[in-house]
Order: C-alpha cells, then sequence, then structure tokens
C-alpha cells in the first residue's frame, strides 16, 4: 500500500511540475525559460518515476494485473 | 482586409469557419445515416473529414503566413496562449470524465456487486451471489466471454519508454530553439516526431495482438470498454500531437521561430508533454495499481 502511495505521490508532483508549466507558458508570454525549465523538472520526475515503478517489481514491493480467467 | 492596432487586432473576412460548419454538418450527418443503415451515411462522413481537414490545413496555413510576415502584436499572442490555456482546460475535463469512470467502476460499482459496503449489502445476495470482486473484470454477467488483462510490461512498458524518451527530445529542441541552434532544434524535432509515430504503430499492433489473441475487446465489460476508451483517446491525442509537430518541424526547417519567438512550437510542445503525463497516468492507473 505504501508503494502505491508513493507511487501517487510522485505522478502528483509530475502532474505540478505539467501545471505550472502552462501558467508560465501564459503569463511569462515568452520572457523567460521559466516553461522549459518546468518542463524539464517534469521529464526528470517522470523518468524518475517509470524506473522507481520497474525498482518496486523487481524487488517484489508491487505487481501489474496479471493474468485474469 | 486585417488590421492591426496597438490594443486590438481586426481579423479579416474569411471563410473558414462556414466551411468549418459545413464539414462537421456533413460528419454528423453522415454518422446519423449510417447508424439509420443508409448506404450513403459512410461516403458522406469521409467527405465531411476531408472538408474539415481541408479547412484546417487552409485556416493554419493563413495564420502561419500572418504570424511570418509580421501582422500579429503582443495583444494577439497574449489571446492565443489564453486559447491554449482554455484547450487544455478542455482536454483535462474530457480525460478527467474517463480516468473519472474507472475510478469509479474499480473503488464503487464493482466492490458494491461482489458485497463490500452498504451498496454490496443489498446488491450482492439479490443480484450476483455467486460474483467475486476483482479487477480486472468483465463484470458478473461476463460481458464478452474469457478474456485475459493486458499485461504492463512488453509493448505497454516498451511504449511507456518511448514517449519518455520523446519527452526528453522534445526538450532538448526546446532547449536548443531557446539559444537559436537551429540544427539541433529540427533535429530533436524529428527525432521526437519519429518516437511518436512508432508509439502509435506499436499500440495498433498491440489491439490487433488483444482482439485475436486475448478476446479483450472494446465490449469485454468494464475492463474492456474503460482499457480501449481511455487507450484510444490517448493514442488518438498521440496522433494528433505527432501532426503538430510534424508542422513544427517543417516551420523549423522553414526557418521560422526563433529564441525569442516560438509560441507556435512551444505550444505544441507542452501539448505533447501533456500526452506524455496522460500516457503516464494510463500506464500506472491502467496497467499497474
Amino acid at each position: 500500500m505504501l508503494s502505491k502511495i508513493l507511487v501517487i505521490a510522485i505522478f502528483i508532483a509530475v502532474l505540478a511540475s505539467l501545471a505550472s508549466a502552462l501558467v508560465f507558458l501564459i503569463k511569462d508570454r515568452g520572457g523567460s525559460t521559466r516553461t522549459a525549465k518546468a518542463l524539464t523538472v517534469r521529464v526528470g520526475i517522470s523518468i524518475g518515476l517509470f524506473t522507481l515503478l520497474f525498482l518496486l517489481w523487481w524487488f517484489g514491493l508491487i505487481t501489474p494485473h496479471g493474468i485474469q480467467r | 482586409m486585417a488590421a492591426t492596432h496597438d490594443g486590438y487586432y481586426l481579423p479579416h473576412g474569411t471563410k473558414w469557419p462556414i466551411m468549418g460548419s459545413i464539414g462537421l454538418s456533413l460528419l454528423l450527418t453522415g454518422f446519423a445515416l449510417k447508424l439509420n443503415g443508409s448506404a450513403v451515411g459512410s461516403t458522406t462522413m469521409i467527405i465531411g473529414v476531408l472538408v474539415v481537414a481541408a479547412m484546417m490545413f487552409l485556416w493554419f496555413g493563413e495564420v502561419i503566413s500572418e504570424s511570418e510576415s509580421g501582422s500579429y502584436n503582443k495583444q494577439v499572442d497574449h489571446s492565443f496562449r489564453w486559447a491554449m490555456g482554455w484547450f487544455i482546460f478542455s482536454e483535462v475535463m474530457f480525460f478527467a470524465a474517463f480516468f473519472g469512470a474507472l475510478f469509479y467502476a474499480r473503488v464503487y460499482s464493482v466492490p458494491w456487486l461482489g458485497g463490500e459496503g452498504a451498496g454490496g449489502i443489498s446488491t450482492n445476495p439479490v443480484l450476483w451471489p455467486n460474483f467475486e470482486a476483482v479487477w480486472p473484470t468483465n463484470g458478473p454477467g461476463d460481458i464478452g466471454g474469457a478474456f485475459e488483462a493486458m499485461p504492463a510490461w512488453g509493448i505497454p512498458a516498451l511504449n511507456t519508454i518511448i514517449l519518455l524518451s520523446s519527452g526528453v527530445t522534445v526538450t532538448f529542441a526546446h532547449w536548443a530553439i531557446l539559444r537559436n541552434r537551429r540544427p539541433q532544434f529540427v533535429l530533436w524535432l524529428l527525432a521526437t516526431v519519429g518516437l511518436g509515430f512508432l508509439f502509435v504503430g506499436l499500440q495498433a499492433y498491440e489491439y490487433i495482438h488483444a482482439y485475436s489473441e486475448m478476446n479483450l475487446r472494446l465490449t469485454t465489460g468494464v475492463y474492456g470498454s474503460t482499457f480501449y476508451m481511455l487507450t484510444g483517446f490517448h493514442g488518438a491525442h498521440v496522433t494528433i500531437g505527432a501532426i503538430m509537430l510534424s508542422v513544427m518541424t517543417w516551420r523549423a526547417m522553414k526557418g521560422h521561430f526563433s529564441a525569442e519567438n516560438h509560441f507556435g512550437f512551444e505550444a505544441a510542445a507542452w501539448y505533447w508533454h501533456f500526452v506524455d503525463v496522460v500516457w503516464l497516468g494510463l500506464f500506472i492507473f491502467v496497467y499497474w495499481l
């Protein structure tokens, strides 16, 4: 359960960085690099999240939906 | 005649909105005819799609020409940015509805049918006494028959790596235009578009496999319908995003955009990141949790 909460918490961080990039895209009117920086953070956290999913699976802490029936 | 003032922009008279209305009317009329078994339904729909596609191609082309000729002032730029914001708001609501459907089915309706909670006490013994709530499921009615769930490892994980990589390449392109490095800008955009279409191709392969080998169909109860609605609409968005970025690549090759003026690219790049994050959400909630 703790693993699932961690995955969802990091996914929320991804959403937050993406949303902040949109705010900068509208507010800064192309006058700053804040949009690009926020999107770079977004990509970094996303790759980290995928790596975490792999590690949680590798150590048996989380299992994807298996073959059903 | 278009005219630019300091505070606002007067657009010229234009035929594109009425052309779009005619196209959409043909598309929906064709769809209604098709549902009623008419022989001309499909043809009418195809003509409608072609008219809408032509309208978008010609209208967007005109906007690009106007932008490149310097017709747009800061006020127009500001309105484009807010339009992007509202467009994304509608997109978020769109996907929230489908994620919401998945959440409702998994957290409420399926456990109730299995006997959990106040809803389950009355529902399960009366309607489906032998139903055990486990996810994935096609429901107590076994709609669509026995099926296999889509495993996370394999094509879905490979597709996640492909989309995450495309997020990296589009970010490289972003930083390249901010530093006015055009060759790198074009190169990273080409890589992003390539990865995008590769994703769509693999997704199509996965669907064919699911239909032919796993009996996992749109009609496979609540699991099949939520699976295809979410991944299908996402796939459509990847296709649209890849087409947008293809246009941006073509524009980059033609010398459009600069470190100071590149809203068209930046909006398309943000859209690509959005589509990437939606997939990450799908990968987590549809395949894993």
